[in-house]
């Protein structure tokens, strides 16, 4: 009894001094036990900067379903398909943005500040404005207004409210920072840190980063083209003197993801439908011969001896289709498909020839290009060319096209820069197909075949609509990057729509020119984004084909309509 | 401190070995009351001694006395009886009521037995026995309809699923607001499921027949000494202690059930399968004729012309084909079928489920030490295919006197469990894919999906014979195994040391150490049961989890009377507990090599790994507790709870952790003050004040960063990081001032008893105020966090919960006991966080294409949200400004020139939509005893409270309930009109409800574009500008992902449940007595046995939640059918 009595007493004892005790010692414990050991505690920036630009990619599958294949490519009539509703999983470019690229670039500039050493990151530093001004455009150019300067402030200065900055200042920020950028970049001695394996796009040569930059001013300088006309020239000069220039080369310059299993599309490639070839596109590239041609799309079922086979039962094929074209197995069809009902009814019909026979008689588009491991496909692998060198051609053929060239250096005339672009378009889809083990356009370095599509009547420059020439190939070669040639489609409104070189097909129904960007999280930012869309003109949150289709981004206030260009 | 529960385990083995002998001369006995019904527990004393025992079950008793002595038999509540022994051997005593005091003990909080007549707070008692007969997996489904201001909704998870319980509505923010579950001191988690398969929570791992008793302790006040896990309430579950028995103390009880589904929701059986039509954006069968595209009930050909069944390969599947009429048709595999509905199809993927429950339980003891040992084992097959459960589970559990002032309370419990292939609560097939001709039983068979060519059915394959669609629903059904193995260890030792008259100490120590392993088998569905993908080529799945809980306690009481009308006892203490996991989960990845071969090293890619510590906690917390009595007739009590936790320190050991509970009662027996008339037997009035307290998540304060896998560009192997992310992938950031929780509640109430205790009324009513809970207010994601933790809110719940007793009828023979029980909860926010009026308990973003909960300033918890409902419509003027008009607020008409079809437009503005918040639910309780005899009828009822059923939704899109007929045909009332696009006549239209939106225009089929924007269909149809809509176009979109409005699947849940029908009988001791038996009863059990009313549409079940969530009431697609349970108990003691 006393004995137990006495270790009860003691126990006491111990228990209640050590609750007084733990607002000292036993804190220490609680420390360990609430500290997660499943997290790493010291960031590294190698792999900070990994995350953010692997996320530049990754999330595009989502992107090339629900925007790309369905509705933009749509809308540039790059190809058709069954029309749907823009569906609620548009955009993800932008909360990508916002969540998985940018924190990590504002991480590492945050931890770079605090290091000692910190010129030795002035190149990192750098890089990490160019990867947010390349998305940051991706995502202006479907939102207009939003928040950059007061981004990502948040976790360090409890900012929770950012402002959205409107597209002028969203291109004038980031000039202003390209610029520092291409100066750190350039500055930067032998002693600069580098990313190791994660920057696995130029593999720490800089100088490729530097070229990126330049290439981005040119982008922005076409999208302020019919705002102000003297910053987009003084942009394209500033672009063309500087010693280190745009991308140059179609190798190690162009800005390209390479990683050997990557099947962001998949079988999706046919999600609710498959995708044709637009008449206009297909007619085209038919008509100058264009090595494009079989990478894009696939031929139909008129091969080998169906001629015969049509006599032997009979049939005749509808009349839209030439019975002595040589590429008669390449066929295109109306892109509103409510235009012309005869044809469409065979994107998704057959053209019945016997009991047991039939012909499908338009062209989808090359799966495998897209999707190089769609379906039971085991070998290929996807190259996807982000920023490329002849979209930089392009861009600079355009200018100086239209004269804006004057008083410097352009390294070369209009036309000298179209068939640079071409030919650098027709090498980079060939290899994109080479990677991807689809058709191609042909075999060994193609210069042959490139020389003689140049040489095309309906290619090289005649004096009378070259302007038309540069862009209508601007336009092919954008069939890979849909953003692009959403923005080119609204921004110079070619394809025309009557048009004797290349006319786009008829269209009745009305085309968004922008998404309706949601609101935040109710209780949050609201405010600064309820201003922000009715700044612009915008009915906020209205989602309406007839709204979207008429309240204009800031960047396309000006341009023409679809197919209306001059 | 973690050895030391080893100890206390070690000292708890050492004390079974030591049982003393028994004693000899022994006095046996019965006690029964006025009625002849033995009286259980009472105390029998040798007067002068401290010698006793007290009855058994059976009122039975045995005690070693000295010739001539006393003994005194009382119980509370009963008269106390003295009887001189003199020279019996046999005493049988017959103790009367004491209709003074009401005498009822129930256990409270910490396992303190309290005389419920002293209690300032409502609390509900129910025998364990009355919980074991119905014969459920779960305790939780067995308490539905037993205690007022409980809420049990049962899910759709099938055998060992859990069931949803909340007390007193939701009182944070978060989505489990369930309460904890403690057995016998031992605290038991009470996860919430989240969709999927479900294999039920730890819970479930609880023996019914182990239950002496259960206390719902409903008030903050019985919840403020448990500290922050019971902010939710306590479900306090008493085990059963051996005694000493006349027999030998063994006692069997063996159950039989079945489960019989009985029915599905109410499935059209007009129409089979067909597509809606050619519009652009399905692809329809090529075997449709040209010209057909817009009718629907014909059949495609082949190219020999023979008809076939749409096999609507690559889409989900409608019934707009033709009706049936017995043709004979091409079935999806190439043979000849006869064309007909097969009205059972969807009960037929179902069977009768049965099950097996066998109960072994020995106890004896002697004055000094008791035991009880107790086997159960549950073996059962569910209602869903192949789902299973096998549990066995031991306890044993001692006492013992070491001497007159130390005693000893032991035990341990041993369960393990296997749960085999619980449903996945997906959308279901019989919804989305198969037709009403789908005859279950033929394409259920395995050579029916299983394709010859390997694997599932492919459709998309030239060489594949077999077009039937949906057949990975039983590939994966019967291919694919799912298993969970469960073993749970608890322990617990209890030392009581009586040190003084008036002052005992306590110390006591528990643990629970769970493992878990699951494992997920499946078959590839690819080509040779091979491919490259987990789908294609199958995967194996082995997690193991680990979650060990250890809890000290050491308690001094004190018990004194002060003056003779003045007395206190109370108690101090202090604790410390908490918990670990471990989790390892690793599958393969990129299908097996070798299929059908189910181990981690068959991996085509590298296998996914990934584990580590789970979530952990400890907490310190100290506790008193005082209770004064005044004349027997004013009880208070006062009792305050400090807590430490882990979870508020930061790395560097700075941070607040503590927060306190004080809370204080008062209940005054006003009956004992006042002089009362005759029928005025019993009155109390109780009043509580509490505040409680409660922290945040482990680790969350402490932030770090997230190793999120690695990238394989360029050929490298890059490890990224990301900060700071949820398990949702959520980022937040921590407000820096994050301070513990405070709830306060008060509550008053009332018990009355009349007429000799024949009637009773006991009334409460509370209110409850939650605020500064530890909330992830969501942030704009452009600040570069989804989420900031700050301290946020102000949610309280008030309501009245009544529950009325009668004895309407008492006699030598037969007795009526009814209870009837009310209660409502009204759940308001009174305050989020800043301006903020909504805060999403579920994904926000979810809201663009489906109904999510919220809590809504000025609103409640639970208000179901939307951008999806129909708009109304707003006529204007040239401007664009409002004007008046009689269309005003009618739905606006989407048009689809593609599809000649006019259907309700979605608004793509937040509506509120609905609540998930019941108005009130109430149970009528019967029980009725005739000799052995008792019959027991409960209903049960829930009325109000919105539920999501996206069946309905889905449904709808397919054209497969009963609701879709109307206007198929001219037959159904379809309108029959010659279409001016095509010259053909149709029967299968509609005119939708509904206004046009201004500026809509309609090409007309000779291409000229009229504008119908602010006419109503009708108007623009008796102007010709538009046709009759089809059907199964306005259906179609109605229903469909992009276009569907919200409207008609939000519905009412209510429903009235004969819960359960149970009938026992109880044979006589004599009769026992020649079986060699103490006694031998037999119970026949139905439960679920049919809705007496159901608000849910197509007479879909009520209890169909995919998810325990307490935020979420919602139906995802998978309707389990109505299912009833029939249980045969035999009970048998020797």
């Amino acid at each position: 009894m006393n004995h137990i009595n006495h270790i009860t007493k003691k126990l006491a004892i111990v228990l209640l001094s050590g609750f007084t005790l733990c607002n000292f010692s036993c804190k220490k414990n609680f420390a360990e036990t609430n500290t997660n050991p499943s997290v790493v505690t010291k960031p590294d920036i190698n792999a900070l900067f990994s995350y953010s630009v692997e996320n530049l990619e990754s999330y595009q599958g989502t992107e090339w379903i629900w925007e790309n294949l369905e509705q933009l490519l749509r809308y540039t009539q790059h190809l058709t398909t069954d029309p749907y509703e823009l569906s609620t999983n548009i955009n993800s470019r932008y909360r990508t943005y916002y969540n998985s690229i940018l924190p990590n670039l504002f991480a590492i500039r945050n931890e770079v500040a605090t290091r000692a050493d910190k010129d030795r990151y002035k190149n990192i530093n750098a890089v990490t404005y160019i990867v947010q001004i390349l998305h940051g455009l991706k995502v202006t150019d479907m939102n207009g207004s939003i928040p950059y300067s007061q981004a990502i402030q948040g976790r360090v200065d409890n900012n929770f409210k950012p402002v959205y900055d409107n597209q002028k200042a969203l291109y004038d920020t980031w000039l202003k920072e390209l610029d520092a950028s291409l100066a750190d970049l350039k500055a930067g001695g032998s002693d600069q840190v580098n990313f190791g394996a994660a920057d696995f796009f130029y593999k720490n040569v800089w100088v490729n980063w530097a070229k990126l930059a330049n290439t981005l001013k040119l982008r922005i300088a076409v999208r302020y083209e019919k705002q102000d006309l003297e910053i987009a020239k003084r942009i394209f000069k500033e672009v063309m003197t500087d010693a280190t220039g745009p991308i140059d080369n179609d190798d190690a310059g162009q800005f390209v993801y390479d990683k050997p299993e990557h099947n962001p599309i998949g079988n999706d490639i046919d999600y609710r439908s498959p995708r044709f070839g637009t008449s206009s596109i297909v007619n085209f590239l038919k008509s100058n011969n264009d090595p494009r041609l079989k990478i894009y799309f696939s031929p139909n079922d008129l091969l080998g001896n169906f001629k015969d086979v049509l006599v032997a039962n009979g049939k005749t094929l509808p009349s839209f289709i030439n019975l002595n074209d040589p590429l008669i197995m390449y066929q295109g069809g109306p892109a509103d498909w409510t235009t012309d009902p005869a044809v469409a009814t065979y994107y998704k019909n057959a053209f019945p020839v016997s009991a047991s026979v039939s012909y499908k008689l338009m062209s989808t588009i090359n799966k495998k290009f897209f999707a190089p491991r769609y379906g039971s496909n085991t070998t290929g692998k996807m190259l996807d060319y982000m920023v490329t060198y002849a979209e930089t051609c392009f861009y600079i053929a355009e200018f100086v096209q239209k004269g804006y060239g004057a008083g410097f250096d352009t390294k070369g005339s209009a036309e000298d820069w179209y068939k640079k672009g071409v030919t650098s378009s027709i090498k980079t889809m060939n290899k994109i197909a080479v990677n991807a083990v689809s058709a191609t356009g042909f075999e060994g370095n193609g210069d042959a075949e490139i020389a003689a599509y140049l040489n095309q009547p309906g290619v090289r420059f005649n004096g009378s609509n070259d302007l038309e020439r540069i862009y209508i190939q601007e336009y092919l070669n954008f069939y890979r990057l849909a953003n692009e040639a959403f923005t080119f489609c609204r921004r110079t409104g070619y394809p025309k729509n009557s048009s004797a070189y290349y006319a786009r097909n008829a269209w009745n129904e009305p085309i968004p020119r922008r998404y309706a960007l949601d609101e935040p999280p109710v209780g949050t930012n609201n405010e600064n984004w309820l201003k922000a869309q009715q700044e612009q003109g915008f009915t906020p949150g209205n989602k309406e084909l007839q709204v979207l289709s008429t309240q204009r981004l800031w960047f396309d206030k000006n341009s023409p309509n679809f197919g209306g260009g001059n | 401190m973690k050895p030391l529960y080893i100890k206390c385990f070690s000292i708890l083995l050492l004390c079974f070995l030591a049982l003393s002998t028994f004693a000899q001369n022994t006095i046996k006995g019965k006690i029964t009351d006025q009625s002849g019904q033995p009286i259980p527990g009472v105390s029998v004393t040798e007067k002068g001694t401290r010698n006793g025992t007290s009855s058994d079950a059976n009122g039975a008793f045995s005690i070693n006395v000295k010739q001539g002595s006393t003994l005194i038999f009382s119980s509370v509540g009963l008269i106390p009886k003295e009887v001189i022994v003199g020279a019996l051997s046999t005493v049988n005593v017959t103790l009367n009521e004491d209709a003074q005091s009401l005498g009822e003990v129930v256990v409270t909080a910490l396992g303190i037995k309290k005389e419920k007549r002293n209690l300032g707070y409502a609390i509900t008692e129910i025998k364990g026995s009355d919980l074991s007969s119905t014969n459920e997996v779960n305790p939780i489904n067995a308490l539905q309809g037993k205690a007022t201001g409980v809420s049990i909704d049962q899910s759709a998870g099938g055998l060992a699923g859990n069931a949803r319980i909340l007390i007193r509505g939701n009182s944070t923010f978060g989505t489990n607001n369930q309460p904890i579950f403690v057995v016998d001191g031992v605290i038991i988690d009470n996860d919430v499921s989240t969709g999927g398969r479900d294999f039920g929570n730890d819970i479930k791992n609880l023996n019914m027949d182990d239950f002496e008793s259960v206390s719902i302790l409903k008030g903050s006040s019985a919840a403020a000494l448990y500290g922050l896990r019971a902010i939710n309430g306590v479900v306090l579950i008493t085990t059963k202690k051996g005694k000493l028995n006349k027999g030998l103390g063994i006692s069997v009880s063996q159950s039989f059930n079945i489960q019989q589904p009985y029915r599905g929701p109410d499935f059209q059986n007009e129409f089979g399968g067909g597509t809606v039509g050619n519009f652009f954006t399905d692809t329809r069968d090529p075997g449709y004729k040209t010209g057909q595209d817009w009718d629907t009930k014909v059949f495609p050909t082949n190219a020999s012309g023979q008809p076939y069944i749409d096999p609507q390969k690559n889409r989900e599947l409608e019934n707009w084909g033709p009706r049936f009429a017995n043709q004979q048709v091409l079935n999806y595999d190439g043979t000849m079928t006869t064309y007909k509905a097969v009205p059972n199809n969807y009960l037929d993927a179902f069977q009768t489920g049965k099950g097996y429950l066998t109960n072994i339980a020995i106890d004896g003891g002697t004055e000094k030490a008791t035991f009880r040992f107790s086997y159960s084992r549950n073996q059962s097959e569910g209602f869903n295919l192949r789902n299973k459960l096998n549990k066995n589970a031991f306890s044993l559990r001692s006492t013992y006197k070491i001497n007159d002032a130390i005693s000893v309370d032991a035990g341990v419990d041993y369960s393990a469990l296997r749960g085999e292939n619980p449903p996945n609560l997906g959308l279901n097939n019989y919804i989305w894919i198969f037709p009403r001709n789908y005859d279950t039983k033929y394409w259920m068979q395995q050579a029916k999906y299983t394709s010859s060519l390997g694997g599932v059915p492919k459709v998309y394959d030239a060489a594949e014979t077999n077009f039937v669609p949906g057949a990975d629903y039983w590939f994966r059904l019967f291919e694919n195994n799912y298993y969970q193995n469960e073993q749970m260890v608890r322990g617990r030792l209890t030392i009581n040391a009586k040190l003084k008259d008036w002052v005992s100490v306590q110390a006591e120590g528990n643990f629970i150490n769970l493992n878990t392993k699951n494992e997920s088998k499946e078959l590839g569905q690819g080509y040779n049961f091979t491919g490259s993908d987990n789908t294609s080529g199958g995967r194996y799945q082995l997690i193991q989890k680990n979650k060990q809980s250890y809890f000290l306690k050491m308690m001094a009481m004190f018990n004194k009377e002060i003056t003779k009308d003045f007395s206190f006892n109370g108690f101090v203490g202090g604790e410390i507990q908490g918990y670990t996991q471990t989790v390892s989960d690793a599958q393969t990845d990129g299908g097996l090599v070798f299929p059908a071969n189910y181990f981690l090293d068959n991996s085509r890619k590298p296998q996914i790994s990934t584990g580590g510590t789970g979530a952990r906690k400890t907490f310190n917390s100290i506790y008193a507790s005082a209770d004064f009595s005044y004349k027997n007739q004013l009880y208070l009590q006062a009792t305050y709870r400090g807590d430490w936790s882990s979870a508020l320190v930061y790395t560097n050991a700075t941070g607040n952790p503590f927060f306190s509970y004080p809370a204080v009662s008062l209940s005054w027996i006003f009956s004992e003050t006042f002089k009362m008339p005759q029928w005025f037997s019993f009155g109390k009035l109780r009043a509580n004040l509490t505040v409680l307290g409660g922290d945040v998540d482990a680790f969350v304060i402490n932030p770090g960063y997230r190793l999120t896998g690695f990238s394989t560009a360029g050929g490298n192997n890059n490890p990224m990081l990301t900060y700071l992310v949820d398990a949702n992938g959520q980022s937040f950031a921590v407000d820096k001032n994050i301070k513990p929780l405070r709830k306060i509640g008060k509550e008053i109430g009332a018990e009355l008893k009349f007429f000799k205790n024949r009637l009773g009324l006991d009334a409460t009513y509370y209110i409850d105020n939650n605020k500064n809970q530890g909330t992830y207010i969501p942030a704009a994601p452009e600040t570069g966090v989804n989420n900031i933790l700050v301290n946020a809110g102000n949610i309280q719940n008030s309501g009245i919960e009544l529950s009325l007793t009668g004895t309407p009828v008492k006699n030598n023979n037969f007795e009526w006991n009814t209870t009837l029980t009310y209660s409502r909860n009204r759940n308001k926010i009174i305050e989020l966080y800043g301006d903020i009026d909504y805060y999403a308990l579920q994904n926000e973003g979810d809201a663009n294409n489906d109904q999510i909960p919220f809590a809504k300033v000025g609103g409640a918890y639970g208000i179901i949200r939307t951008k999806i409902h129909s708009k109304s419509f707003q006529a204007t003027d040239a401007n664009g400004n409002p004007v008046a008009s009689p269309n005003n607020g009618k739905t606006v008409l989407a048009w689809r020139s593609d599809a000649r079809a006019g259907f309700p437009q979605r608004s793509n503005q937040w509506q509120d939509v609905g609540d998930i918040n019941a108005k009130f639910r109430g149970s009528i309780d019967n029980t009725f005893r005739y000799k052995g005899f008792s019959l027991n009828i409960l209903v049960d009822a829930k009325i109000g409270g919105d539920m999501v059923v996206t069946s309905q939704r889905y449904g709808t899109h397919t054209g497969i309930f009963e609701n879709s007929l109307q206007g198929r045909d001219k037959d159904h009332g379809g309108i029959v009109w010659t279409s001016k696009y095509d010259g053909k006549t149709y029967d299968d239209g509609i005119i939708p409800d509904g206004v046009f939106d201004n500026g809509q225009t309609v090409t007309q089929a000779n291409n000229t574009i009229v504008n119908v924007g602010g006419m109503t269909y009708q108007e623009a149809y008796e102007k010709g500008f538009v046709e009759p809509t089809h059907l199964p176009q306005y259906n179609y979109r109605l229903g469909s992902f992009s276009t569907a409005v919200g409207d008609y699947w939000v519905v009412e849940n209510s429903w009235v449940s004969l819960r359960q029908v149970a009938l026992n009988f109880q044979f006589s001791p004599a009769f026992a007595a020649k079986l060699k038996m103490s006694n031998l009863g037999i119970s026949l059990i139905g439960r679920d046995l049919f809705y007496l009313y159901n608000s849910l549409p197509n007479n879909i079940n009520p209890a169909s939640n995919s998810t325990t969530k307490t935020s979420v009431n919602r139906e995802d697609g998978f309707v389990p059918p109505m299912t009833r349970y029939f249980g045969l108990t035999l009970k048998a003691g020797f």
